[in-house]
């Protein structure tokens, strides 16, 4: 790092040994001595050196003189073709990719004062003429007609030069929209003498091009501008595509609407398929509600094992008072877990049915008889002190002899129980009306009479899972 | 033949282009450490050439004296590029891209030298690569005594070329130009 610094000090001191004309131009702006300003060359093939003559004196005259690399020195050719205190070099004296040096000398009445040394290289002096003859050309979208597009187009000076490849020209454009005036856009490093400029939108522009040789740094001046007019769009793309999203969505929107809200109850179906309710196939709730008996065996003889209630006589026994703890107990709630209903009322059911909603398949011993008549169960009824004992007769068939539906439950939590209406009605028990069978029976129709609805519900044990 | 003369053509336009950004870094390199913006080089600096004419002359010189002049300039060039690189690479604090692209100048040089060859051949025909002369300017292969004289001339090296960049790029242009289109370019 230090040695870099050391460095740019050497090198600060050998510039200013070898070159000391130019960073001291700036002292000679005060007009005691002549300065060279400027030196321009058009194509490359001669140029033009202008000095500033010095101030507050007359009859003071000029002379230039020159020396190309290490040659010997030698006067301006031409003090007039450049105008006034100029000197030009024509082709035959200008000989590019060698350095140029030169002083300006004014010989006054007190004597001569002569500039410093300016020292070029043609080809790094080259400024051309800016680029003329702008022209233009709309564009016209095939699709929709309108015109936003333009092709631009302009003549390049130094013709023959540029031609033969001796000066490669470099142009760069700029345009604005007369709308905001501050805005220009620029298109940079154009090769070619024509652009093309798309979607412009609607507005009236402003465009200039200049240009440059590619060696020199020197750009031209601007061109004379023209002017464009870009007319308003019939109908624009954007437009188009928005009337076609549109009409997309009102379509869509009339499908849904005419097409799936009569289906919704279907759809809504298809989406949320709803809770299956338990129901045995091929047999409705209306079926049973008609009490249309010969239909219901009809449709019941298909299970195995069901006999008609006409074809058995289901015999009551006298029960015993107790309640029995195992009676109780049998009638606990069943291992099927019971759901809440509205109301807080549990439902219970006395046989593993489709309500049973989890668990493993409960044993509801409840009041279902037993097949084997060798065990003989006991029932309770809720709000009677007795239960009774069912045992059904050795001639009796060993399946279905008694069906109970359960249809509440007390606050108490003891389980109201009743047989299912269509068998109670054919049996003889709805004739027995004295003792305690008698007392039995009234209450089973009383609850009847409350809630038929309920009791109209036969439930059947699982025949099939 | 139009197609080996177009890819010359670029070539040396590229060539040209890099060689001016490589002084410009140079330049940004110095100005960055020391303030410094580095002028031209006085006359004495750049060796002369052969070919140093005026546009009325180098119109009258034959497509032969073309062809010559860049070989030889092409040839000048191959050892002060070699050397520049290697200076450059001693430097501490060089910036990457001015040795990628010394190091990419010295490569698209000798390609380019491949096809002047291949053109001096086609054009001049095979006796052509005899008429030139042997390369009688070498560069200057002393090695610099210290530092200062390293960056003179690496800086000299850098300046010149670009200036005869310039002039091979201008005269493949001119040559591209007479054998294609003999009757609007320039006359001879």
């Amino acid at each position: 790092m230090l040695c870099f610094l050391l460095l740019a000090l050497l090198w600060t001191m050998v510039t200013a040994a070898l070159s000391p004309s130019t960073h001291t131009a700036a002292l000679q702006e005060d007009g005691t001595r002549p300065y060279i300003y400027s030196c321009r060359s058009l194509s490359m093939e001669d140029f033009t050196c202008w000095w500033r003559p010095i101030v507050g004196q007359d009859n003071v005259t000029y002379t230039l003189q020159y020396s190309i690399g290490d040659g010997a020195p030698r006067d301006c050719p031409d003090y007039l073709s450049g105008g006034i205190h100029s000197c030009f070099f024509n082709t035959k004296h200008t000989q590019v990719w060698q350095i140029y040096c030169m002083r300006v000398t004014a010989h006054t009445a007190s004597g001569t004062l002569t500039s410093h040394r300016h020292c070029l290289d043609v080809a790094d002096i080259v400024e051309t003429d800016p680029p003329f003859n702008l022209s233009y050309v709309l564009l016209n979208d095939s699709r929709s007609g309108s015109c936003h597009s333009v092709l631009l187009s302009w003549m390049y000076p130094i013709a023959p030069q540029v031609h033969e490849g001796w000066i490669t020209l470099l142009y760069e454009l700029r345009y604005r929209n007369l709308a905001q005036p501050d805005s220009w856009k620029v298109k940079e490093r154009l090769r070619e003498p024509c652009v093309e400029l798309f979607e412009l939108q609607r507005g009236t522009y402003e465009f200039m091009v200049r240009c440059r040789s590619v060696n020199s740094k020197h750009w031209s001046s601007w061109s004379e501008s023209i002017h464009i007019s870009i007319n308003s769009r019939t109908l624009s793309d954007h437009m188009l595509a928005f009337i076609l999203v549109t009409s997309l969505g009102v379509l869509a929107f009339l499908i849904i609407g005419f097409g799936f809200i009569p289906r919704g109850k279907r759809i809504k179906a298809f989406l949320l398929p709803p809770i299956p309710k338990p129901r045995i196939r091929g047999l409705e709730p209306v079926l049973l509600k008609n009490g249309k008996m010969d239909e219901i065996n009809h449709h019941f003889s298909s299970f195995h094992g069901y006999k008609s209630p006409q074809s058995s006589m289901e015999m009551w026994y006298p029960v015993s008072v107790d309640a029995c703890p195992a009676a109780v107990a049998n009638i606990s709630p069943s291992p099927c877990k019971p759901e809440d209903g509205p109301g807080g009322q549990l439902t219970l059911q006395t046989s593993c049915s489709p309500y049973c909603h989890s668990g493993p398949a409960p044993s509801c011993a409840g009041a279902t008889p037993p097949p084997d008549p060798a065990h003989p169960e006991l029932t309770s009824v809720p709000g009677m002190d007795y239960s009774m004992i069912l045992n059904s007769a050795p001639a009796q068939p060993a399946s279905h002899d008694f069906y109970t539906c359960v249809t509440g439950v007390t606050a108490s939590g003891q389980m109201h129980l009743v047989p299912c209406v269509p068998m109670l009605k054919n049996t003889p028990y709805a004739q027995g009306k004295e003792g305690k069978s008698g007392q039995l029976v009234a209450l089973l129709e009383k609850q009847m009479e409350a809630d038929p609805s309920e009791a109209a519900t036969p439930l059947l044990p699982h025949s099939s899972d | 033949m139009e197609k080996l003369l177009g890819r010359a053509v670029q070539h040396a336009e590229l060539i040209f282009r890099v060689s001016e950004e490589s002084k410009m870094l140079f330049e940004e390199m110095l100005f960055s450490f020391g303030g410094v913006n580095p002028h031209a080089p006085s006359g004495t600096m750049c060796a002369p050439k052969t070919v140093s004419m005026s546009k009325s002359e180098i119109q009258q010189i034959s497509d032969k004296w073309i062809l010559h002049s860049v070989l030889i300039l092409i040839q000048f060039w191959t050892d002060p590029l070699a050397d520049l690189q290697a200076s450059l690479e001693n430097y501490e604090n060089a910036p990457s891209a001015l040795l990628d692209r010394s190091k990419w100048m010295s490569t698209k040089l000798t390609s380019l030298e491949q096809g002047v060859l291949v053109l001096v051949r086609q054009i001049l025909g095979d006796g052509g690569l005899l008429l030139l002369d042997a390369p009688g300017e070498t560069s200057d292969h002393n090695v610099p005594s210290d530092k200062l004289e390293s960056v003179r001339r690496d800086y000299s090296v850098l300046y010149c070329f670009r200036k005869d960049a310039h002039k091979i790029e201008t005269f493949l242009k001119l040559l591209k130009c007479r054998q294609i289109d003999k009757e609007n370019c320039s006359f001879f």
